[in-house]
């Protein structure tokens, strides 16, 4: 099966370096092409989304972060008529079943588990690639009208 | 490359949704898989799943290229096969049942990109439906949280829609398995 092989942008929103460098590695072992920006905090990530002219791809976004969590900047991005079309997939480093299934209710396209975070990447980013063809051949299809 | 059983119904052989997502739930509910964790990607779908007696989960890949062959060794082996699924509070009747009758309702909603997780207190799906009204492209998100409830329903239509001579015989066995009736 394919894996991400074409160029995607990825927000990395998370404040555990050790976890940034685990998912930046997988990102580039399974697909180089893929352009990975890290942001540490909530705050400055919402930022960063708002004030950016092209928006990404995808959000990786921690759920257990100091500041503003995950489940804050999540709510924020799926409350932003601009940013919520973009999927964010939520990063845990545990399966609380409860963490997840807040995280679905407020949005969130998927999440990643630290024990198969190379996995759970592919899987993602591949899906995050037939979610943008499907969209441009909509676009293409609706303009051409 | 194998030759595809003839005797193989040519309708079930069409990369549908539906019919997808019935061999693979079938392989799941025959490896007495559970927690599954499903992601459609170009060319297949990448699942996560607990493995029987399995701590740590199970990366399975289900390339579109096998669905031909799994399809007809699904219909030529029907009925062989221990199935070893766990009854799931969600899913009584196991994989199967569940993404094939999720799946027609995928192909209906003409559904891309889809993706499938099961939590303990619902089902969560997200990709992309055909939405008509929706901004200028026609495709919008799905993100649907099925329930308890829901899935009984979406079992229940899926029975009515094969055998129509029931009648809500799933929804009695579900409430039966849960002690609700």
């Amino acid at each position: 099966m394919e894996t991400a092989t074409t160029q995607l942008a990825v927000y990395l929103i998370e404040d555990d370096p050790d976890h940034t460098l685990i998912i930046t590695r997988a990102i580039r072992q399974i697909s180089p092409g893929v352009r990975v920006w890290t942001v540490d905090d909530g705050e400055s990530a919402l930022a960063l989304l708002r004030e950016s002219e092209n928006l990404p791809d995808l959000i990786l976004l921690d759920i257990n972060m100091a500041g503003l969590s995950g489940f804050d900047v999540l709510a924020q991005v799926k409350g932003d008529a601009r940013l919520k079309l973009v999927p964010v997939v939520m990063l845990t480093s545990s399966e609380l079943s409860a963490d997840v299934a807040r995280a679905y209710e407020l949005g969130a396209s998927g999440y990643i588990s630290k024990p198969s975070y190379v996995h759970d990447v592919r899987a993602v980013l591949g899906n995050t690639l037939l979610y943008w063809a499907a969209m441009k051949r909509a676009t293409e299809g609706s303009e051409g009208r | 490359m194998t030759a595809v059983n003839d005797d193989v119904p040519r309708e079930l052989l069409l990369p549908t949704y539906q019919n997808r997502l019935r061999v693979i739930g079938r392989q799941l509910d025959l490896g007495g898989y559970s927690a599954i964790n499903l992601m459609e990607i170009p060319g297949g779908c990448l699942i996560r799943a607990m493995g029987p007696g399995e701590r740590i989960p199970e990366a399975l890949e289900f390339p579109q290229s096998d669905f031909p062959e799994v399809m007809a060794r699904a219909i030529t082996g029907r009925g062989e096969g221990a199935r070893s699924h766990r009854p799931h509070p969600l899913l009584p009747t196991g994989y199967e049942d569940f993404l094939r009758a999720l799946g027609f309702r995928l192909d209906a909603q003409h559904a891309e990109a889809i993706t499938v997780a099961e939590l303990e207190s619902f089902i969560a799906v997200g990709g992309l439906v055909r939405m008509e009204q929706y901004s200028r492209t026609g495709l919008g998100p799905l993100q649907s949280l099925l329930r308890a409830d829901d899935i009984v329903a979406l079992l229940d239509e899926a029975f009515r829609r094969r055998t129509p001579e029931i009648d809500g015989g799933l929804k009695r066995r579900f409430r039966q398995m849960r002690g609700m009736g």
